[in-house]
């Protein structure tokens, strides 16, 4: 092992990248920086770097070759001074994440590895990545993580309330006390927040540790101190950081704020980085004296920073893949069952964030294998829409769900929803009898919203989804138009164009007399159909698609085979074809959007 | 835009000469035919073949009730070894008991019933071309015959079968075929006793081989073709019509390379080419019409009684669906 680790220290001084370099003892590993960074191995050397002789370390872990190797300049004067270097002086060349490694040539590893390094301490040296200090400000702010934002991190100044969340064991940053009650409480113990004795001790809780605080976003990206403090800031250079980079109208905002701030507080500061998006991070006014830290006369105070966890939706969608500009949105979902099931919590996490689900059934323990809520509780006839509305709320805070028991048909004619008020409206019954009768409801009115029909086959051998995005009335292109016969075909009958199934095909079972038929469906055929609606969802929602559009995924054949089933010509397809053609959707016929 | 597609579907089925009870007793009797000539014949040995509507798929059933079957039959000699007629004779002669008629281009074998022609098979007499695997020479002539009307003619009798294979798809090859038929049954509507005055199916046949356009609409979503005969016919006549100024002339694309309308004078040409005018007329009329009960008396009009009047079929109206969710 030392006689590779030489080889690699002579490889590195062929390369031109050290000179001088030798094989640390292992005595020397037990120092704090080894330690710390699990370092097993190293070589020391000296690299010439922007005109300067730099003292470096090359550290192997112990994982090493399959994390990347670490590289510490020994220059007590950079960390601070130029960006990506740190305590240890440890150089942040390259994140791990995402990075593949050519494990069976570590020696290349390691000396790519030392090449970036140097690059990366070339470039700060030469000042030109000073602006990553900001970048990556949330990396070098000093600090724990003391707790958790759930109040809408906006544009403007406001106040914010510290409250400790018991269960959570730390602190919630919230807008309210109504917002901080509801976390306290959460939805497993809202209903006992009706026994007076209970809210009056949630309250008490909340006033003991109720603490006043702002949120401050700062206007432009801030430009970086140099040198750039490592570790604490100064009560000097964190008013600095929040004065300079305020507007004026901020600043007589936060001016009127720091008035009425005399006690212990807290700041919550959203910091533009360079390059789009921001950071959020805290500092902690203890012992506040004579004036808040942060007025035009500060007022002395313990300072601490810390760092925190964001909470609130508007952040989390984001960070999930979530798309943008959809919270705004209304869906209407028809259906609650396998794919209804995973296509409301699929909409939700892409960050729609109005949901109003519909469906006469309740769930039942013979569904639980391919529904995505499984058993049912304890409890009679329990809702399919309301509990699923029920754990869409307890799983997304902020997310409006609402479940109506009962028929898409008459929810409608009933008033409990109103279409038109929707965005987008999804039916995934299962059940064409409904889906048209619903078409035929809405396709043809002049305001309507965007219409959307997903249903699977059996067996495994396809799901699909369809849909009529908003458009001038009449518009031609409905769901019917897939039941009308081509006006050419010699054999018209009653059958979905789109069908994998060949027509004429019985495929419902029983497995206990009339009134258990049943579709032999897996959960994974409804998960997939489910995520083939959900994407033409979202495409709709964005604007993507404009125009009617059929999308389909088909399966293998074996079960059906082996059933003696047939397939349809359109089962032949190429799989591009059913995921992408949007042809002949239109039937000249069409009695709901044709001229019949 | 009306189809009628099933209804010319049905036609099809029904005046198409096909594997069925007709050809059967076809079969039957040529094969008894050929069967006594290899009995009795004097004359080297030969090989038999089917050429025709029959080997060429697109026969339709008679009218007048008179089927017919064309046989090539290809002696193993050669045509300086024999006189084209007399090889025929010996044909003929091979023939006794039966009604046999030598005539210009073929040896007849007649079954009539009550004095009424029931079937004919035509017995076409060939040598082989020497250098050729596809050319044959075809005896022309009969008794009496001038001499320069007594020949070996140099031919290709399947040059035909073989273009239409080529040029065709399968599928768009059948309808080729069904269009072919509709084309031929009202030939023999239009021209019910004119002899020479009627195109010949060959004609007819190759004419749609030059002009044919396979016609049909596609349903990317389902996956499926469908044909529209109608419209296929009507561009055929279409263009047939556009071609006929003044005469209509088709060659076959081998030796003799004739023209297969040549035996027409021009005053026939005249009276077919004003039948196919009024034909195209119609069939554009009514491919516009959208209504399919009149479409369907035009077509009967024209097509005949066999073209089924337009029928409103009624799918089942409850079917199981497939669909879960």
């Amino acid at each position: 092992m030392t006689q590779d680790l030489a080889r690699l220290a002579e490889h590195l001084c062929s390369a031109g990248l050290l000179t001088d370099a030798r094989v640390l003892p292992a005595d020397a590993l037990t120092a704090e920086w080894a330690q710390f960074h699990r370092i097993v191995q190293a070589i020391d050397g000296t690299a010439r770097v922007d005109g300067r002789d730099l003292a470096l370390c090359l550290g192997l872990p112990i994982e090493f070759p399959d994390c990347l190797p670490k590289v510490f300049v020994r220059d007590p004067e950079l960390p601070g001074r130029i960006p990506h270097v740190f305590p240890h002086g440890y150089v942040c060349y390259q994140e791990q994440e995402g990075v593949l490694l050519d494990r069976h040539r570590p020696v290349e590893v390691a000396r790519e590895a030392l090449a970036r390094a140097l690059e990366t301490l070339r470039r700060g040296l030469a000042g030109e990545n000073h602006a990553d200090f900001i970048e990556e400000l949330a990396l070098y702010w000093p600090g724990d993580t003391d707790g958790l934002t759930f109040f809408t991190a906006g544009d403007h100044i406001e106040e914010v309330f510290r409250v400790i969340l018991p269960f959570a064991m730390t602190h919630g940053f919230v807008r309210d006390r109504v917002q901080a009650r509801a976390l306290i409480l959460s939805d497993t113990l809202a209903p006992l927040a009706k026994i007076p004795k209970v809210a009056e001790a949630v309250d008490s809780a909340i006033e003991e540790s109720w603490c006043r605080g702002l949120y401050i976003p700062l206007r432009t990206v801030p430009q970086p101190l140099v040198p750039f403090p490592l570790g604490t800031w100064s009560p000097t250079q964190l008013a600095r950081l929040i004065r300079e980079n305020l507007s004026d109208e901020d600043r007589r905002t936060l001016d009127g704020f720091t008035r009425s701030i005399k006690r212990d507080t807290f700041v919550l500061l959203r910091v533009p980085r360079p390059r789009g998006d921001h950071h959020l991070v805290g500092i902690r006014y203890d012992n506040v004296r004579d004036a808040h830290p942060l007025a035009r006369t500060p007022g002395a105070a313990s300072i601490s920073q810390f760092r925190v966890e964001r909470r609130d939706p508007g952040y989390l969608l984001q960070r999930g893949g979530a798309a943008a500009g959809l919270r705004d949105r209304r869906v209407l979902l028809a259906g609650c069952g396998a794919i209804g099931g995973y296509l409301a919590l699929e909409l939700i996490r892409c960050g729609v964030g109005h949901l109003t689900l519909v469906d006469p059934d309740f769930l039942r323990p013979e569904n639980q294998h391919r529904h995505v809520l499984g058993a049912p509780p304890m409890m009679l006839l329990p809702s399919k829409a309301e509990l699923l509305a029920a754990e869409i709320q307890r799983r997304y805070p902020g997310v409006h769900a609402k479940g109506f028991t009962d028929t898409i048909d008459r929810a409608i004619a009933r008033g409990a929803v109103d279409p038109v008020s929707f965005d987008l409206v999804v039916s995934a019954t299962g059940d064409p009898n409904v889906d048209r009768s619903l078409n035929q409801r809405l396709h043809p009115r002049a305001r309507r919203p965007s219409l959307l029909f997903t249903w699977l086959e059996p067996l495994g051998i396809g799901g699909h989804a369809f849909t009529s995005p908003r458009s001038p009335a009449n518009a031609h292109g409905c769901l019917d138009c897939l039941f009308t016969p081509h006006a050419c075909d010699p054999a018209p009958a009653l059958a979905n164009r789109a069908a994998f199934a060949a027509p004429g095909q019985d495929f419902t079972r029983e497995l206990a007399g009339c009134g258990n038929a049943f579709t032999p469906y897996s959960s994974l055929d409804a998960l997939r159909t489910a995520e083939l609606a959900v994407r033409l969802a979202i495409e709709v929602l964005c604007g993507e698609v404009t125009g009617p559009a059929l999308r389909s995924w088909k399966g293998s054949r074996a079960a059906f085979d082996a059933a003696n089933y047939r397939t349809s010509d359109r089962y032949d397809l190429a799989v591009e074809d059913l995921e992408r053609l949007c042809i002949d959707l239109v039937a000249e016929r069409c009695p709901v959007c044709g001229n019949p | 835009m009306t189809s009628l597609q099933s209804e010319f579907t049905r036609f099809n089925d029904v005046i198409r000469l096909g594997w069925d009870d007709e050809q059967a007793i076809l079969r039957e009797r040529r094969d008894a035919v050929i069967d006594q000539i290899r009995r009795r014949i004097d004359a080297p040995g030969f090989d038999v073949f089917n050429q025709g509507s029959y080997a060429l798929r697109t026969g339709v059933k008679p009218v007048d009730g008179d089927y017919d079957i064309d046989v090539g039959l290809c002696f193993r000699t050669t045509r300086e070894t024999w006189d084209p007629v007399e090889l025929k004779r010996r044909v003929c002669a091979a023939l006794s008991g039966y009604n046999v008629e030598i005539r210009r281009p073929c040896v007849t074998v007649q079954y009539q019933r009550r004095g009424e022609p029931l079937y004919h098979v035509d017995l076409n007499v060939y040598v082989p071309a020497p250098g050729s695997d596809t050319m044959l020479y075809l005896a022309v002539g009969k008794h009496g015959d001038a001499a320069s009307l007594k020949e070996w003619r140099y031919t290709d009798p399947l040059a035909l079968g073989v273009a239409i294979e080529q040029k065709f798809t399968p599928d768009d090859r059948e309808q080729f075929r069904r269009v072919v038929r509709y084309l031929k049954r009202w030939k023999d509507l239009s021209f019910p006793h004119e002899g020479t005055a009627a195109p010949t199916g060959i004609a007819l046949t190759a004419s749609a081989l030059q002009w044919f356009a396979a016609t049909m609409q596609r349903d990317a979503v389902a996956n499926r073709t469908h044909y529209r005969d109608l419209a296929a016919l009507a561009d055929l006549v279409a263009r047939m019509t556009a071609h006929a100024r003044p005469r209509l002339a088709v060659h076959l694309p081998v030796p003799p390379h004739d023209d297969l309308f040549r035996r027409m004078n021009d005053e026939q040409m005249q009276v077919f080419r004003d039948k196919l005018g009024r034909l195209a007329d119609a069939l554009r009329a009514a491919l516009a019409d959208a209504d399919d009960a009149s479409t369907s008396d035009t077509l009967r009009r024209l097509l005949g009684d066999d073209f089924p009047a337009a029928k409103h079929t009624s799918p089942r109206a409850i079917v199981s669906s497939g669909a879960a969710g």
